[in-house]
């Protein structure tokens, strides 16, 4: 294994997981030289039409270009633009769990094509990994996840267990649980809560898988 | 603009991991300015590890050497969208992500919503409770000869395991790099890879019956 930076605090139960760093590396090989040959050709074009074509003026033309960060600056601090495929869709003051979902419905995209869209710019990709979180999952259409709340159900079981139902709050999260994985739901309430709360919920999460 | 045509010594770019997202931003800076010297200090870099990432994330080469260049050539063509203020990595390895769900979906190798819900031990397997312990060297070497059982522990996984798994396990990268490129909170990914780990080992450690 080479990996440049060693796999580490990972699995809670060994300190390294050495043993699945090294099952998963076995003969995967290094990258195929001819297709980074190739890739190689193409980037020094790439650099040699950036010089001859447009070369940048200074460090700030790199850095704040891209259509993404001008669309930033063009935008009100409360609106969101999601572009993809001519579409616009403008939504305003929501939650930010909740901004990019609105974008599904009203542009009719998906959440992978809303992401492809701002992919790898950081604009939207806290807000649609939330969407993702707080969308119910693929194939479980229907009324019952259709109207999930994920803040509401947070709150509804903190209540519940502040009124010492602790039965009745398990319950709450193992329905939780049948729309998103453990980990999601975990993630999810980091976005709403804090580290208390969390802790709470994690403890909860403990209980019920405890039981299983 | 910084040129870096002269550093012809790779160890600016391929040093330790400190102060290595810095230097990558200025390869990329430089690259995109026109010095084609920088992008190959950067595709040294990572070259390996995301083919590691790609290859190991589907089962047939020849397809994984197709999406390998296809990513690459996205980062060329998209080049001036990266902004200097995100890790390179992270951009990278976002750009392999969405590509390969995009390749998963046209399979529709997408994985079903049972392997979602499995993490909370609903549906048959071994629950994640019980904690596994770390393969014996023996199974290891058992384990390197078989490539199938491989893929196919990797198949039982809920994609976020395997996704997380396969970035740190095998793409090496840390927790804060897989949070770039996923947008999943250091606590999040962190829960992902115990489970995932964990089932690995059960899934792995079990005898062939």
């Amino acid at each position: 294994m080479n990996n440049p930076e060693k796999p580490m605090e990972t699995s809670g139960q060994s300190s390294e997981a050495d043993d699945i760093t090294a099952v998963l590396s076995h003969g995967v090989g290094a990258a195929p030289a001819d297709i980074d040959a190739h890739i190689r050709e193409l980037a020094h074009q790439a650099a040699a039409d950036s010089v001859s074509s447009n070369p940048p003026s200074s460090d700030e033309t790199i850095s704040s270009h891209g259509r993404w960060a001008a669309w930033q600056r063009r935008l009100p601090v409360a609106a969101l633009l999601v572009v993809s495929a001519g579409v616009v869709t403008q939504l305003w003051q929501r939650p930010a769990e909740h901004r990019a979902i609105p974008a599904q419905d009203v542009s009719g995209l998906s959440v992978n094509a809303i992401n492809e869209a701002a992919q790898g710019q950081g604009v939207l990709t806290e807000r649609v990994a939330a969407a993702r979180l707080a969308t119910p999952a693929e194939g479980k259409g229907g009324a019952a996840s259709a109207d999930l709340d994920p803040s509401a159900r947070l709150s509804q079981i903190f209540q519940t267990l502040e009124q010492g139902d602790q039965l009745d709050a398990e319950q709450q999260l193992i329905d939780w649980q049948k729309d998103f994985p453990s980990a999601d739901v975990l993630e999810l309430a980091a976005r709403m809560t804090d580290a208390n709360g969390l802790a709470r919920l994690q403890s909860l999460v403990e209980k019920v898988g405890s039981r299983d | 603009m910084a040129r870096l045509g002269s550093l012809k010594d790779s160890s600016l770019c391929l040093d330790d991991d400190s102060g290595g997202a810095q230097e990558d931003a200025r390869c990329m800076q430089a690259w995109i300015g026109g010095d084609a010297a920088a992008f190959d200090l950067l595709h040294t870099r990572y070259r390996d590890r995301l083919w590691r990432y790609v290859r190991r994330s589907v089962n047939d080469e020849e397809q994984a050497r197709e999406l390998y260049q296809d990513v690459w050539t996205r980062v060329i063509d998209r080049r001036t969208d990266w902004q200097a203020s995100g890790r390179f990595v992270g951009w990278l390895f976002a750009i392999a992500r969405h590509r390969l769900i995009d390749h998963h979906r046209a399979q529709d190798r997408t994985p079903s919503i049972s392997r979602e819900i499995d993490v909370d031990g609903t549906v048959d397997l071994p629950s994640v409770t019980s904690i596994a312990r770390p393969l014996t060297p023996d199974r290891c070497a058992e384990l390197a000869a078989d490539a199938d059982r491989i893929e196919q522990a990797l198949d039982q996984l809920p994609s976020a395991q395997r996704e997380a798994v396969l970035l740190h396990h095998v793409a090496g990268m840390t927790l804060e790099e897989i949070g770039s490129a996923t947008g999943s909170k250091r606590e999040a990914i962190r829960s992902r890879l115990r489970y995932g780990v964990n089932r690995l080992r059960q899934t792995l450690g079990a005898t062939r019956e």
